[in-house]
């Protein structure tokens, strides 16, 4: 026992020598913000993108004047699907938006770009869950294909989106960690940093892991109870 | 209630595991690389003429450079064979410390916050930390760098320094990635050692119509090149500082330097 209590005071000291001692510890919630706001911008951006590339696929389907439309939209989800996130936040910051310093900014586009082909499948999918009769009533009373899909179907869709989209965050913000090779401080690059300047692997990995952890725990949780309340319309 | 406490349990066990696992053996001595027959040292190849990626000969592990020759020299001495590993400059000092590799080798300056976490070998070299800009660039001096954007490589003295002096510091993992933010106009100015600042732009101005100029006035001095390996490997230090006393005295640093066209800075005692 005495073994393990010198093992654990030796820890807290390390813990306190480097996270406090030196002011490390406020580089971690710094780097949070960061994390946060290129999650939750390439959030809002990837289901703008998401949901205007699936209505395309949608109509593309049927009418042909959206065909090539279609096409455009096929192969913007294949190549971004095809390409490692990292590879792509690398030709974003190094080669497309070369001469811009904002490197928050072009982590949330890339991320954007990057989720909102994922998303455009998963609200695809969605839009088809819809029953077929809904289009059908829609046309009847005499609105247009894009009326009903704005007004009828998408609102719909969402009850099949929404869970999706949950997951779809918690796996952005996850993603978000590799924004570190493009020198944008997020929680992960403040991690490394206070590990480089203090030589201390195991402190600031562990805090990092931990509060990743903690934030997609409580995401889960609101998913969750977000599901329940959707589902409530199922059980009439 | 059942959940949360099966969630807190292992979390501790896996912290436990993580701060339990942190105490492994460390340091390689000299009989051990002895035994083993070879040295394995680890360096980050973005560092002319120190070290770079190449594969013509003398090359060990597809790696040439300073650094390299003068660990063939001393490996010959001891009479093991040199193994190279290749990897980023942050993950050299952190693997030294670790105890994956026996040596760090890769420009690496003695710190006192270094030295507090790992062993250095005697100096080999002097260097100084220098300022290059785009020309035509309105900085000319180490007083029009306050509020500008500057690139370094992550773990480097240069960007502790410019951390110090309350730059703007964009922190890239690799030496050419901070060579190329400059280039790109995403930071005024790049801060890197002086060797290596006079190859790389050499190279990049051989290349390029728009050119690279360094600065004459440094943002810091006084720095050491050192060699590095775990606390537990002093027998092997005092080896390797044993043979280096011998090669400094003998001329094969000169001659080592001599051989990149580098200009050598002894260490003073």
């Amino acid at each position: 026992m005495c073994v393990m209590e010198k093992k654990m005071s030796a820890w807290f000291e390390k813990l306190y020598e480097t996270f406090i001692a030196t002011g490390y510890w406020k580089m971690l919630p710094d780097g949070l913000l960061n994390t946060v706001i290129i999650t939750v911008g390439a959030l809002l951006m990837g289901v703008m993108i998401g949901t205007v590339v699936a209505v395309i696929k949608y109509f593309g389907e049927t009418s042909s004047a959206m065909k090539p439309l279609k096409a455009v939209c096929d192969v913007y989800v294949t190549v971004i699907r095809g390409v490692p996130v990292v590879v792509q936040l690398l030709i974003f910051y190094f080669v497309i938006f070369a001469s811009s310093d904002n490197g928050v900014m072009v982590a949330t586009i890339t991320f954007g770009i990057n989720s909102g082909a994922y998303m455009a499948e998963l609200i695809r999918s969605g839009i088809n869950a819809v029953d077929a009769g809904q289009m059908e009533a829609g046309m009847s009373l005499g609105m247009s294909r894009l009326q009903t899909m704005k007004k009828i179907i998408l609102p719909q869709a969402v009850r099949y989106i929404l869970p999706a989209i949950g997951n779809e965050f918690i796996a952005l913000l996850k993603e978000t960690s590799v924004a570190g090779y493009v020198a944008v401080m997020d929680l992960t690059r403040a991690g490394n940093l206070v590990r480089n300047n203090t030589f201390d692997a195991v402190n600031p990995l562990l805090a990092v892991a931990l509060t990743y952890l903690a934030i997609v725990v409580l995401l889960t949780r609101l998913l969750k109870m977000l599901e329940r309340r959707l589902a409530k319309s199922d059980k009439r | 209630m059942k959940k949360i406490i099966s969630i807190i349990l292992i979390l501790t066990m896996l912290a436990a595991t993580l701060v339990l696992a942190s105490c492994g053996k460390q340091g390689t001595t000299l009989d051990d690389v002895k035994k083993k027959g070879e040295i394995v040292i680890a360096t980050a190849p973005d560092f002319p003429p120190f070290e770079d990626l190449s594969n013509e000969d003398g090359n060990v592990d597809g790696v040439v450079g300073i650094d390299i020759d003068i660990f063939k020299a001393i490996a010959d001495k001891l009479g093991v064979k040199l193994v190279v590993k290749s990897m980023l400059f942050d993950s050299v000092l952190a693997g030294v410390t670790a105890g994956k590799y026996d040596i760090g080798a890769s420009g690496i300056s003695i710190k006192p916050d270094r030295q507090k976490n790992m062993l250095f070998t005697d100096p080999y070299c002097t260097a100084s930390q220098v300022i290059v800009v785009k020309e035509g660039s309105t900085i000319a001096s180490k007083a029009d760098l306050t509020g500008k954007k500057v690139s370094v490589q992550t773990g480097t003295t240069g960007e502790s320094v410019c951390n110090e002096l309350g730059y703007n510091v964009n922190s890239y993992a690799s030496n050419s990635d901070a060579e190329a933010a400059l280039v790109a106009g995403k930071v005024d100015a790049w801060v890197i050692d002086d060797l290596t600042a006079g190859e790389m732009v050499a190279i990049y101005n051989a290349e390029n119509t728009e050119k690279l100029v360094i600065l004459k006035e440094s943002v810091s001095s006084d720095e050491y090149y050192a060699f590095v390996a775990s606390f537990g490997s002093e027998s092997l230090v005092e080896e390797i500082n044993k043979i280096l006393a011998g090669l400094i005295a003998d001329g094969t640093i000169e001659q080592i330097f001599a051989k990149y066209d580098a200009p050598y800075f002894a260490p003073e005692k």
